[in-house]
């Protein structure tokens, strides 16, 4: 820690040294879609044959400071749009605005495209931070999933990146657990990102713009998570045009359209909803009443040139009436409703072409009501949380940039439960301010060092303080290749209590629980190959302390901290509901991704251990938690056929009839599991005679077997046609097109024979089956 | 083309098939297996000690009685020890020189030897305090027709009114139906449509009922408890016994056999027993009544 620190000032005091000012001239500007006028995130901007570039941010501005009075050709690059050069002549101490406009490859031959981006994707890894990956809708919409494009199912195709099942959409990164993900949808965090008990993700793709996912490492302008981050960007609507799309899957309706708002900016919408309840259960009793229902809406307006003000509003509910016998006039059913609330505002400013600011108001809600009334059991969970949250970039020259910035939480919370007579009314108000700094330092166009430090300062029942350095290091070896690496100290101040079959409860920081944190050791290469894709290798070490997990004897170790009128217990206190525990994750990952050409998709293998050693567990032994996976494989491919006959026959052929196809191959390792050590005779009361309930199990070591591996072939296929600025693309996906049985748990029915022999009998219960499904969607 | 054929021939055949898991004798290690209470007032009876057995074993209940043991029960009041006699009538262990009392602690020691291992155990139970009564005057206990609703169209239900024992928080009501069969058994409820086929299969979950609270204010005179109607499934006679137990009982009552997480995965059930054990060693003090369901 104190080295990390020493490190920090050190390269400060350096970056002092160098501040020099003379006559260089400046180049900012925004970069646009020439089509839609959606500012472009990520897209690479650099003079050529200088070494001097950047990449836009996430408003899609950039700076390319510090540059010598002359003439250069600057070259403009985003995959899947037309490369923009341009001859431009600098004069001394001139600061030049460019705002450019780049013209999307959909209406350009691709073969351009292909050979013009390829030049850049050197340039591209060596821009990007250490274990960043972006995902755009185009490419979520691509891999074959269960029924529909699905956000969080895609990013479990990526190295280091696995689910713990096919009936959860929630994603483990390189060993983490899902709370220790932040998602942000357009700067606001997001709880519980789930729908359908977690089968699919809140986040409809069609409304999205760009995802960036952090799988470790990040910078210090993000914290408050120990593992990831995963940046969600929506569309902030067409410029120019009236745009819409309808899709149509066997799940949902769903349409996005985008207007212009005049001269004065945008505005964009998506509304999905489930359809299930509306026909299929109407005819049939067995299908419970159950409908998801969110929608997004985001205006754009751009004030003036130097300043954009975006507001977004997202709204999601899960809504289930289930009765356990339809024809029984008092069978016991239940209600089950939750979801969630977001808004921001953001405003995006040009102070000076050096100094960018982004400024949110963010306001996020989650919640949750069961009513099983004939059971007497009733709960409301709810979490809201405002923040204002400042994020400020300067470029002081080609040399050295900063970064800093503000987030001001305010959380409030309560989850209120009452099963029979029992009571649990837990109500809580964390703070959480936070500041960092960052600078990074290019003291040759080959070398870049990165320094930040984050400081938590949490205010709860017990408050807590955490200065966490961050350090990154990059270096380019040759005109193909860089190496990278990365460290960081990460804090965590709010802890989830996971439930498989309902929602799960967040809760923070106390006087019984404490912050959690993780350090992170990550080095990567990344290679050009084949002169149209990218290798990456990247190998981390993660160390976990203080980690919570659940008690999964809870209901016997709570404690209650008063009584009802009836004088049963009222539980409002989070004593004894979580163990906590350290631990570790290693591993490495290979990742080969190509996104231009007829051919495009990814390979990837990953190699990861995780161990947790958790108090009142495993006798105090290290186990594998269950969603350590030793090796995965992941192959995600998608062909466009008619361009991939366009080049292997040499002919450019711009038919509006387009075949795609689309392959999604993964394989687990077996995942670690406890089984039943034996079995043994005992009664829950003393006056029982020998009955069905005299059986029970006794586990083994925790997790200390492993499940067969898990694999699965999806494949989708795409027929797309275009007509007079209109596409119309019905679609096939087939979920586990070979129908593997891999084995979710292991079910235990309990059996006394006639002989009076004692038996337990055992069966697989396995996950998804093959699962056709088709669908259509339509733009305009 | 070669490679790109075999590479998909790969993937062709791992995503086939199914995956298998094993268990049994490969997961079995052997366990010493108690089962026993120790009630004041009385004689220490009934210890009750067994073999466990592998998952997917047929084993006849006479065959994994441990007979042999060594069982034996220190007073930790006066760290006298009590050898425990096997008593095959009874398939349990038991002394007549240890009279239990209340409010005081106890040590259990189990040696066996099978499946050629030797094994221990041990565990402490504290008896809780004098004074858990039911309270008859105050609880309803007559017969009741099925649902009967009152004057007020509300349904009656069954009530027991008990005074805890102080210190003691944890209360389980066994009930037994005791004229269960297939012909008293209430098809006809307002819940779920149980057919035959399915209350043969799961007889023993109909008829017996183990309802339970815990973290009672026991430092009061009274506690109220109602029998919701879902868990009376015949007609005819139950009786009601309603436990006062210790922390083991607790303890065991409530994770023994809640041990399997919603995703399928074991934890482990907190039992208080050292070493080679598994089980229940617990104490409790019993009051009982008998309640009659009419049609």
């Amino acid at each position: 820690m104190k080295k990390i620190l020493f490190v920090f000032v050190f390269i400060n005091l350096i970056a002092n040294d160098i501040f020099s000012q003379s006559d260089y001239a400046s180049l900012s500007g925004f970069v646009y879609d020439s089509s839609t006028g959606e500012a472009l995130i990520g897209a690479n901007v650099y003079l050529k044959g200088v070494n001097l570039g950047t990449s836009t941010n996430l408003s899609g501005y950039y700076v390319i400071p510090r540059i010598t009075p002359g003439n250069y050709e600057l070259i403009v690059s985003y995959v899947g749009y037309k490369t923009h050069n341009q001859k431009i002549i600098f004069n001394a101490n001139e600061s030049r605005r460019l705002d450019i406009k780049l013209i999307p490859t959909a209406i350009l031959s691709e073969e351009v495209i292909v050979s013009a981006d390829s030049m850049n994707i050197v340039d591209k890894l060596y821009n990007k931070p250490v274990s960043k990956i972006e995902i755009t809708p185009v490419q979520i919409s691509k891999v074959p999933q269960v029924v529909e494009a699905d956000l969080l199912r895609t990013l479990q195709s990526l190295p280091g990146i696995v689910p713990v099942s096919d009936f959860s959409s929630a994603i483990y990164v390189r060993g983490g657990t899902p709370d220790q993900n932040l998602f942000l949808l357009d700067g606001t965090d997001v709880y519980n990102p789930e729908h359908a008990f977690g089968l699919f993700s809140t986040f409809n793709t069609d409304a999205i713009k760009k995802v960036e996912v952090y799988k470790g490492g990040f910078g210090a302008e993000y914290g408050g998570r120990l593992s990831s981050v995963i940046n969600i960007t929506n569309n902030d609507g067409n410029r120019n045009n009236f745009e819409g799309k309808v899709s149509l899957s066997l799940l949902t309706l769903n349409t996005t359209l985008q207007t212009p708002l005049g001269k004065f900016g945008s505005l964009s919408g998506s509304l999905r909803r489930t359809y299930l309840d509306q026909t299929v259960a109407k005819i049939f009793d067995d299908i419970p009443d159950y409908y998801f229902l969110d929608g997004n809406l985001k205006a754009f307006f751009d004030i003036d040139k130097s300043n954009k003000l975006s507001v977004s509003f997202y709204g999601g509910v899960d809504n289930l009436n289930f009765v356990f016998d339809k024809n029984r006039s008092e069978s016991f059913g239940f209600n089950y409703k939750w979801g969630n609330r977001t808004s921001s505002i953001n405003w995006r400013t040009i102070i000076t072409p050096k100094l960018f600011g982004n400024f949110w108001l963010t306001y996020s809600q989650f919640f949750s009501n069961f009513d099983f009334n004939e059971a007497e059991f009733n709960e409301q969970n709810h979490i809201d949380d405002i923040t204002l949250k400042g994020a400020l970039e300067y470029f002081h020259n080609d040399k050295l940039n900063f970064k800093f910035g503000f987030e001001l939480k305010n959380a409030s919370g309560f989850f209120k439960e009452a099963i029979f007579r029992n009571k649990i009314d837990v109500s809580r108000h964390p703070k959480l301010y936070s500041f960092y700094v960052t600078n990074s330092w290019s003291p040759t166009p080959l070398l870049n060092l990165e320094t930040g430090l984050r400081y938590d300062h949490y205010i709860s029942t017990k408050n807590y303080n955490s200065f966490d350095p961050r350090f990154s290091i990059k270096y380019r070896i040759d005109t193909k290749s860089n190496v990278k690496f990365s460290t960081g100290l990460y804090h965590q101040y709010a802890h989830r209590i996971p439930r498989v079959f309902m929602t799960s409860i967040w809760t923070s920081a106390d006087e019984y629980i404490k912050g959690s944190n993780a350090l992170h050791y990550i080095i990567s290469y990344q290679r050009e190959i084949f002169g149209k894709a990218e290798l990456e290798i990247e190998a981390y070490y993660k160390a976990y302390h203080n980690i919570y997990s659940l008690n999964p004897n809870l209901n016997v170790d709570i404690e209650p901290i008063g009584y009802t009128q009836d004088n049963y217990p009222i539980y409002g206190s989070q004593k004894n509901i979580f163990f906590r525990g350290d631990g570790n994750s290693y591993g490495i990952e290979f990742l080969i991704r190509k996104d231009v050409g007829a051919l495009t998709g990814w390979l990837a293998y990953s190699f990861s251990k995780t161990k947790y050693k958790v108090d009142n567990t495993n006798k105090g032994n290290p186990f594998p938690p269950r969603h350590d996976r030793t090796h995965a494989i992941n192959f995600v491919a998608n062909v466009n056929v008619n361009d991939l006959l366009n080049e292997i026959n040499g002919t450019s052929d711009n038919s509006n009839k387009k075949w795609l196809i689309g392959f999604n191959f993964t394989y687990f390792s077996g995942q670690p599991i406890t089984l039943p050590s034996s079995i043994y005779i005992a009664n829950p009361v003393p006056d029982w005679n020998i009955n069905l309930y005299s059986i029970a199990i006794y586990p083994s070591s925790i997790n200390k077997y492993r499940l067969p591996y898990y694999a699965r072939l999806d494949l989708s296929i795409n027929y797309e046609i275009q007509y007079k600025g209109w596409s119309l693309t019905p679609y096939l996906q087939i979920f586990n097109l070979l129908n593997r049985k891999n084995v979710w748990f292991i079910y235990y029915d309990e059996k006394i024979k006639d002989d009076g022999a004692i038996q337990l009998e055992t069966k697989n219960v396995n996950m998804l089956p093959i699962i056709p499904s088709i669908g259509i969607s339509a733009k305009f | 083309m070669k490679k790109i054929f075999l590479i998909l021939l790969t993937l062709f055949l791992l995503s086939c098939g199914e995956g298998t898991v094993e268990i049994g004798e490969n997961t079995y290690s052997p366990k010493i297996t108690v089962e026993g209470y120790l009630v004041p007032g009385k004689y220490v009876e009934g210890i009750r000690i067994t073999k466990n057995f592998p998952i997917n074993s047929k084993p006849n209940p006479m065959s994994i009685l441990i007979t042999d043991a060594l069982v034996k029960i220190i007073d930790l009041q006066t760290s006298r020890e009590y050898n425990l006699k096997y008593n095959p009538q009874k398939f349990s262990y038991e002394s007549n020189e240890l009279m239990i009392d209340y409010d005081k602690s106890y040590k259990l020691i189990v040696e066996a030897n099978f499946d050629g291992e030797k094994l221990k155990t041990t565990g402490i139970t504290h008896t809780p305090k004098y004074g858990f009564k039911i309270i008859k005057e105050e609880s309803i206990l007559d017969s009741l027709r099925y649902r009967e609703i009152d004057d007020n169209n509300n349904l009656k239900k069954f009530k027991i009114a008990f005074k805890p024992s102080e210190g003691t928080g944890f209360y389980i009501f066994s009930l037994a139906a005791q004229n269960a069969s297939e012909n008293t058994f209430i098809f006809d409820n307002p819940y779920f449509d149980i057919k035959m086929e399915d209350l043969k299969k799961n007889f023993d979950y109909y008829r017996y009922r183990a309802l339970w609270i815990e973290n009672i204010n026991s430092s009061v005179d009274k506690i109220n408890y109602e029998i919701e109607w879902f868990n009376i499934w015949f007609y005819g006679n139950y009786r009601l016994i309603v436990y006062a137990g210790d922390e083991n009982f607790r303890l065991f009552t409530l994770t023994y056999r809640n041990i399997q997480e919603q995703d399928g995965n074991f934890h482990e059930p907190r039992l208080n027993l050292t070493d080679d054990g598994i089980g229940i060693f617990g104490s409790y003090i019993a009051d009982t009544v008998y309640i009659k369901v009419l049609k």
